[in-house]
């Protein structure tokens, strides 16, 4: 075949921008820290890619839930639990208060000790965290909890949210709901009389009234009320554990999802470089023989 | 016999100088482009009997130039400009499927993802915020970023698609004055051929033409005896001889273009740089504007229908999230942070229901619990819940029930065992929900029917969570198999693999014409070392030439001393 010196300088160009085309990519690899700059390099690992991504955005929203969750859950188990101590107290007091003798020295420091009871239990149901009321269900911007006074005493107190709990998706078919209603709480199952406030405001009324008679039912209905908050603190607990549960397999998802993304996505610069300078060897290579062919003239063999 | 010595040397020397002439034109024109290496044809011819008996009447021979030939191969001229339009459609098309797929590639600075996250994103954050209007508003912000984020893809298209536009004209442009040169090399060529003037310079000319013409669009060509071109394309001629017919391009009602011959005939196109722009245009480009007008058109559908059956807090219900009709139009409809809808709409049942929350969900039956929720105990009726007719009957527990509601129209439940009420949550297509007709005297469901429909709430997210599920649900094809995100992973993937596969085609038909290239080369090409030695060659022939001449002249000088 004929070899002309135009084909030999096209050739040789066209093997040089080759070539300088991998010097580009391998260098906008490295630089970037991305192994794909345009989809069309590989479709395919693209896919992957970005499928991985969005499964990571995923896994962040459902960690940020369990978190949340997680708050909230603490936060009303605080408050069960300053709820269950002042059951607890005012149990005392009904036992305490049952002893005739000893109330009749001690009767308006136990009747202030009631209404001071009642007063933080209203203060309780009434608690705001972030600003929302905690016990109102979904009616979060107004006290759920309303109290008539006679005198400067409560008489009683009425509930005005509703049993809207709120609903946390922790995975894309796990949904955590976290329902702790003021209605639940301190109002009590419907028709059966185990309204903390009425609870309390008999017993105080009693107490002003030195009726002892009553003393063993209130006992028992501070009791009932009592394991009422302990069963729903315990059902808080459970919540938590399977929170904790789908934190401990959502931060393993994740972990795996972003190794699977890290070894995809981002360019494995000990593989690049090798393969960079590869490249520009070869590359001066080309340069070296294109230099040597230009430098190669028939001529300075012609006299 | 020395005179005719004398003559022959003299032919040798003008022979040998007109080649070294002709090698002087190839090293000169070595790097002109559409250069035709020359050569010198050259034989022997018979000029006279030798006039000497000793020679028996032997033919005296001579050489002389027959033609000076244009090195060319028509066959692998052909097949080159044939490629050679193949490679131009694909590299137009390869220039702006790069573009494209660039476009659609996701990046730190750019990426369509994670607007598409953020927004969803921004719906579960207020369904657990749906209060904070801050929340709310932000809600509205990432719905415009993301709307924006699919507005600014759609123009880009938009100018890409200009821009081909353009590009297309400037072709067609290109053709006609590539037609109009054809036609005047034509004519030259056979003004030059019938006043016997040299044509090689004028015929490489007219290659270089074609070859030009080849890469913008396919030709067909038919030449002459005088060596004149017609020139056709899907076989409406072009040139005919020294007459250009130039082409030109018109964009129909549709913004379809057509090209047209100058007698109206409308011309196919298949080859070249205009046929490949002729496919991004009307094809390629229009073609993922539809893959981003049907995925915007899902997610405002889809995201609206929740939307619109949901309460803002300002009471407000029936209101579209996104309005527009494609993904150039899209936009967030919603500017009041109180409109965006947060809660779904509930009927919850009065107290005192009294329901068995174990017997429930396994054992309970009407008529072993008639006297909390009948009236009058039947042993079956019938619920219209939302126009939807359930029928129900007392060996069913509640649950079944209520499931059987769910089923028919789509409405949730829930059962708070404390406070003993039945939470009825609004359908998806729906923003209320009605009770009627109850047949039976079911108790639960005459407390339900007239309890009254909750809206609005405040610290109600449910619809907001709706919304971002939304994200994890399929809502394209049928059935239904990809996510929002896995729809627009789709459409750039599919750019990316148009642009690989043509890639690839392109790397092939390039190496296939640079392979021509050099067949031609081979043939055509000026090779500075062959020139060289045929310099020698024919410096020699001439020197010998020079020679002969100088020996005859001692010879005859010789000769003229004896006498």
């Amino acid at each position: 075949m004929r070899l002309t010196d135009s084909m030999m300088r096209s050739n040789l160009l066209r093997n040089l921008t080759t070539n300088r085309d991998m010097y580009y990519n391998l260098q906008q690899e490295i630089s970037s820290g991305d192994k794909v700059i345009n989809v069309s390099e590989d479709p395919g690992l693209y896919k992957k890619i970005s499928i991985l991504e969005d499964t990571q955005s995923r896994a962040s929203t459902y960690l940020d839930n369990i978190s949340t969750a997680r708050r909230d859950l603490n936060t009303y188990e605080d408050q069960l639990n300053n709820l269950s101590d002042s059951l607890s107290k005012l149990k005392n007091l009904a036992l305490q208060a049952n002893n005739s003798t000893y109330y009749s020295s001690s009767k308006e420091t136990f009747k202030q000790e009631a209404e001071d009871t009642l007063n933080y239990l209203v203060q309780i149901a009434n608690n705001k965290q972030g600003g929302k009321y905690m016990f109102a269900g979904s009616e979060v911007d107004q006290a759920p909890f309303t109290t008539t006074t006679t005198d400067g005493v409560i008489t009683s107190v009425a509930y005005n949210g509703d049993n809207k709990g709120k609903v946390y998706d922790m995975d894309t078919n796990d949904k955590i709901s976290i329902n702790v209603s003021g209605e639940e709480i301190f109002s009590g199952p419907a028709g059966m009389d185990q309204d903390i406030f009425q609870a309390v405001i008999e017993m105080r009324q009693d107490m002003t009234d030195s009726n002892f008679d009553n003393a063993d039912t209130h006992i028992a209905k501070l009791q009932t009320i009592m394991d009422r908050v302990t069963s729903k603190i315990g059902e808080i607990g459970n919540k938590s554990e399977h929170i904790d549960d789908m934190e401990n397999f959502m931060d393993n998802f994740k972990m795996t999802v972003d190794s699977q993304h890290a070894d995809l996505r981002y360019t494995d610069m000990t593989e690049a470089i090798s393969t960079l300078m590869n490249v520009e060897n070869t590359l001066s290579a080309g340069m070296a023989v294109a230099a040597r062919l230009n430098n190669l003239s028939i001529m300075d063999y012609m006299k | 016999m020395n005179y005719m010595a004398l003559g022959l040397a003299s032919n040798t020397m003008s022979i040998n100088r007109k080649a070294l002439e002709i090698i002087g034109q190839n090293i000169s024109n070595a790097n002109v482009e559409g250069y035709t290496r020359q050569s010198a044809q050259i034989s022997s011819y018979t000029y006279g009997y030798s006039i000497t008996p000793a020679d028996n009447g032997v033919i005296d021979v001579s050489a002389r130039i027959t033609d000076i030939t244009r090195m060319r191969n028509q066959t692998i001229d052909n097949s080159l400009r044939k490629e050679t339009s193949s490679q131009g459609s694909l590299d137009a098309k390869q220039t702006y499927l790069d573009e494209m797929a660039q476009l659609f590639t996701d990046n730190s600075s750019n990426s369509m993802s994670t607007s598409i996250n953020s927004f969803f994103k921004s719906w579960n954050t207020a369904a657990q915020n749906p209060e904070d209007s801050s929340i709310r508003g932000m809600v509205i912000s990432q719905g415009t970023y993301l709307s924006n984020a699919i507005n600014t893809k759609m123009q880009n298209l938009d100018e890409m698609s200009s821009r081909v536009s353009s590009d297309i004209k400037s072709t067609v442009d290109e053709i006609n004055s590539y037609i109009n040169q054809l036609a005047q090399v034509n004519d030259d060529i056979v003004k030059s051929v019938s006043s016997s003037v040299e044509t090689n310079l004028l015929l490489d000319k007219k290659d270089l033409i074609m070859d030009k013409l080849s890469a913008l669009v396919g030709v067909q060509v038919d030449t002459d005896i005088k060596n004149s071109n017609n020139v056709f394309i899907g076989g409406i001629q072009i040139v005919a001889g020294k007459t250009a017919m130039p082409i030109s391009v018109t964009e129909d009602a549709s913004h379809n273009y057509h090209i047209m011959s100058t007698t109206g005939k409308e011309i196919n196109v298949t080859d070249g740089k205009l046929a490949g722009l002729l496919e991004v245009k009307e094809e390629i480009i229009p073609q993922y504007q539809a893959k981003m007008d049907e995925w915007a058109q899902g997610i405002m559908t889809e995201v609206n229908n929740i939307h619109k059956y949901g309460y803002g807090q300002d009471g407000s219900t029936g209101l579209n999230f996104f309005s527009g009709t494609g993904a150039a139009d899209m936009k967030v409809n919603i500017t009041d942070a109180d409109q965006v809808a947060m809660s779904v709409p509930t009927l919850t049942s009065p107290t005192n229901m009294n329901v068995d929350n174990t017997k429930l969900y396994t054992s309970f039956t009407l008529t072993s619990q008639a006297a909390n929720f009948k009236t009058t105990p039947d042993a079956s009726g019938t619920v219209v819940v939302n126009g939807s007719s359930v029928a129900w009957d007392n060996s069913q527990s509640l649950e079944t029930i209520l499931n059987n509601i769910k089923t028919a129209t789509g409405i949730s439940w829930s059962f708070d065992a404390s406070s003993q009420k039945i939470t009825l949550s609004s359908p998806p297509n729906s923003s209320t929900i009605t009770i009627s007709d109850t047949t039976g005297n079911f108790g639960v469901f005459t407390g339900l029917g007239s309890a009254t429909l909750k809206t609005g709430s405040v610290g109600d997210g449910d619809n907001a969570l709706k919304i971002y599920e939304l994200s994890t649900k399929n809502i394209y094809g049928t059935p239904a198999t990809e996510t929002v995100s896995g729809r627009y992973q789709s459409i750039s993937t599919d750019i990316g693999y148009d642009a690989n596969i043509n890639l690839g085609s392109q790397s092939a038909q390039t190496s296939y014409v640079a392979s021509l290239q050099e067949s031609k080369e081979g043939v055509s090409g000026v090779s500075i070392d062959e020139e060289m030695i045929k310099m020698l060659q024919f410096q020699r022939g001439y020197q010998a030439g020079a020679k002969l001449a100088s020996v005859v002249d001692e010879m005859l000088q010789s000769l003229l001393q004896i006498t």
